[in-house]
């Protein structure tokens, strides 16, 4: 079983916008890990481990689209556990979500993947389109937005719990698939692999690197492809409108009394 | 508590009710309650008789005229998120909350210096030197409650005191409300002033008991350009130190070196509804929150400083000085590390926890707390000692758990005879009764372990000459 996990670097969420003209710009910001593709890369992490034995049930590559020398997100996966990484060395802002698909799916074909997992969106752009393409290019099952998932290892599927608007859908999916994860598949009991006893609490959340994991990280193994290496022509056909800051809010105001507080909300909020 | 309550003079009352608008006086009704005590719970009574909240330095200035007229008390009062009752109205005090004086004057980016009301909260400062892209460097968990005036009060600590000290080197100048109604302003712009006795130090930690503090002048400084952040599995608190020494001795500038136990954590884990694990399995006996500076801008140097950080960690493991660490690798896995610390007090809330604030001389540490947790074991059976604490600075957070099933006044009656314990032993290890909390009411009759009979000769003479009459927060710090 092999598993390829999507993860993007996004300008820090933390830090407040800077625009620059008609964009945004990113040119001093620090770039971090999408908090999503965290949540994919545990997902990952549980099917692949077999708690209270050593074994491996898979191997865990996780998959950038990334100038090289801008991998500090990629390491950061080896040391949470990953297996091995690939970067595919583009500049990823230049290009739209069809084209980030198509190498995806490409490196799913080359590595002969039987598993795709992605962050439902990243934090930065929040289109939520990279997994339901990357599904269609491979012509593979799918299941968005995945809050828990069992793997049958026998039947060679996965029963994935799906948050939707009303409620929760329950899907079986045949392997090789698709599957994008949301917040909570990283409860303790969200992702059951068939070997770990079904009743294991994890952490609450996507695990911190460890020292170890840490060590290993820069012994793990990176395979660096072009694009064009993976017979992609990068593109966009996105059109950027505009781009500005959301408006101000006027500060708040003041008063003395209910009064005073009733008559402004009717003369002048005219709420009332 | 045996001091007797004062009646409220009725002519006070029409004094008070010249000075502040009808809003701005409370005198009936559960807000007397709630501005009358602060976070620690005694056994004595709160019984403010009224409570003022007024909004410019004049009406401070009336309010206190109008007490020393009428021969009231006043308890000067701010986010009341103190720990030792200093900010508690026991007697039919006045309280005067500075709660409505919250503006932050000005900020001076070239100076770094900002002027705040006194009860502008220590965060509001916090972000209104961000805007300028300076840092207030104080910081504690109650930093959103917690007024300015009250930690220059309280000279309040926190946790970034290894790297930035307490409050005390970040008041820069102060206006205070004295008991003859006077306002005076004590140092300002000026950072050279060697004119005499520096009587702004005087009412930094005073805890309301020479005067109001109504207005500060506050240093802010460069935040440092990035931090790396790592909570560390520590078999033992000797073993804590040893760490702490090894991550000095490599270079690194630590920002914050922080202690809890197991105890601590799980009752984070279980206050934050958290259904798995710690962050470590099995879990750790201790931990050590290890916050590191990165000396310039840039991923690089970012990068860098997390290497340096994880091979001196490698290095403690290898030595069997940690069982393991984790790597924050951005800023919300720090801030996730964090609040398994900075949660703890409010966790421990609800086992209604006996808390004593000491410090120790850091060498000390691992031999004071094996001492103080045998003799816990030997006077308090069944009663479960947990322990936080700024390691860096030699202070911790001594905590003791009501068993479940035990009458909570049984059990603050052990742990009040126990404190005397606690506090010889501190004084054995030339320690202090109180770190950073202050004494207030709560540690007043230990305060001998730490004061020589001289220094508290000198300190009621501090107080006869500043505030004759007694007219502020009368009861708390010196002893009667």
């Amino acid at each position: 079983m092999k598993i390829l996990v999507t993860v993007k670097r996004i300008p820090d969420p933390d830090e407040s916008l800077k625009f620059a003209g008609n964009a945004i710009d990113t040119s001093s910001s620090k770039w971090v890990a999408n908090a999503f593709d965290e949540y994919a890369v545990e997902t990952a992490l549980r099917m692949a481990e077999h708690i209270g034995n050593k074994d491996r049930l898979a191997e865990v590559i996780v998959c950038s689209v990334c100038p090289k020398d801008k991998r500090q997100h990629v390491t950061q996966f080896l040391a949470m556990g990953a297996d091995r990484g690939v970067i595919v060395d583009a500049d990823e802002t230049a290009m739209d979500s069809q084209t980030v698909a198509k190498l995806v799916a490409e490196v799913f074909r080359r590595e002969g993947c039987d598993l795709l997992v992605s962050g439902k969106l990243s934090q930065d752009s929040e289109g939520n389109e990279v997994a339901q393409r990357a599904a269609g290019l491979l012509d593979l099952p799918q299941a968005s937005f995945a809050a828990t998932l069992r793997w049958d290892r026998g039947a060679n599927a996965l029963t994935v719990g799906r948050e939707v608007d009303d409620g929760v859908e329950t899907k079986t999916i045949p392997l090789p698939a698709v599957v994008s994860v949301d917040l909570r598949i990283v409860l303790p009991h969200s992702v059951k692999n068939g070997a770990t006893a079904d009743d294991h609490k994890y952490s609450d959340g996507a695990r911190l690197a460890s020292l170890r994991g840490i060590t290993m990280a820069k012994r793990k193994k990176v395979d660096v492809h072009t694009p064009a290496a993976l017979g992609v022509t990068p593109s966009s056909h996105v059109a950027v409108a505009g781009v500005t800051a959301p408006e101000k809010r006027a500060a708040g105001q003041i008063v003395d009394s209910a009064q005073t507080l009733v008559n402004k909300l009717i003369t002048e909020a005219k709420v009332l | 508590m045996s001091e007797p309550t004062t009646a409220l003079p009725p002519a006070l009352l029409v004094d008070l009710r010249a000075a502040l608008a009808s809003e701005e006086l409370v005198t009936e009704g559960d807000d007397l309650a709630y501005y009358g005590t602060d976070r620690c719970r005694g056994d004595w009574p709160v019984a403010p008789s009224v409570v003022a909240l007024p909004r410019t330095v004049e009406q401070v200035q009336a309010v206190v005229r109008a007490c020393a007229a009428h021969g009231a008390a006043i308890v000067p009062s701010g986010g009341r998120t103190g720990l030792c009752g200093a900010a508690t109205a026991t007697r039919g005090e006045v309280v005067l909350s500075l709660q409505r004086m919250h503006r932050i004057l000005e900020v001076d980016p070239a100076a770094r210096l900002l002027r705040c009301e006194a009860g502008a909260t220590v965060e509001a400062v916090q972000l209104a030197a961000a805007e300028h892209g300076l840092m207030y460097p104080v910081d504690f968990a109650a930093k959103g409650s917690a007024h300015i005036g009250g930690s220059i009060a309280t000279n309040a600590g926190g946790v970034k005191v290894l790297r930035y000290g307490l409050t005390r080197s970040w008041v820069q100048g102060l206006r205070v409300v004295v008991a003859s109604g006077e306002c005076l302003r004590l140092g300002g712009g000026l950072v050279k002033d060697n004119t005499g006795y520096d009587l702004r130090q005087l009412f930094i930690g005073a805890e309301g008991t020479l005067g109001v503090v109504v207005e500060a002048t506050l240093r802010l400084c460069a935040p440092p350009a990035g931090l790396v952040v790592a909570l560390c599995a520590v078999p033992d608190e000797a073993r804590v130190l040893e760490l702490f020494a090894r991550v000095q001795a490599h270079g690194l500038t630590l920002q914050a070196f922080e202690c809890f136990d197991q105890g601590c954590l799980r009752r984070v884990l279980e206050h934050r509804g958290m259904q798995g694990k710690g962050p470590f399995d099995p879990p750790s006996p201790q931990h050590a929150l290890i916050e590191v500076e990165v000396p310039e801008p840039g991923d690089a140097a970012h990068e860098a400083t997390a290497d340096a950080l994880a091979e001196c960690l490698a290095d403690a493991q290898e030595q069997g000085l940690i069982a393991d660490a984790v790597l924050a690798a951005n800023g919300s896995q720090a801030r996730e590390l964090w609040a398994l610390r900075e949660d703890t007090s409010e966790s421990l809330h609800r086992h209604r926890p006996h808390k004593s604030d000491v410090s120790v001389p850091v060498a000390e540490l691992p031999r004071f707390l094996a001492a103080w947790r045998r003799r816990v074991v030997e006077a308090l059976p069944g009663v479960e000692a947990v322990v936080f604490g700024h390691i860096g600075d030699g202070n911790l957070h001594l905590n003791l758990l009501q068993p479940e099933r035990e009458d909570p006044q049984a059990f603050a009656a052990r742990c009040k005879a126990f404190d005397e314990h606690t506090y010889a032993l501190v004084a054995e290890h030339h320690g202090s009764v109180s770190a950073e909390h202050g004494i207030g009411l709560l540690k007043r009759a230990h305060l001998h372990h730490s004061r020589s009979p001289g220094e508290l000769q000198m300190m009621r003479g501090i107080k006869q000459a500043l505030d004759p009459t007694g007219l502020f927060n009368p009861g708390k710090v010196l002893p009667p």
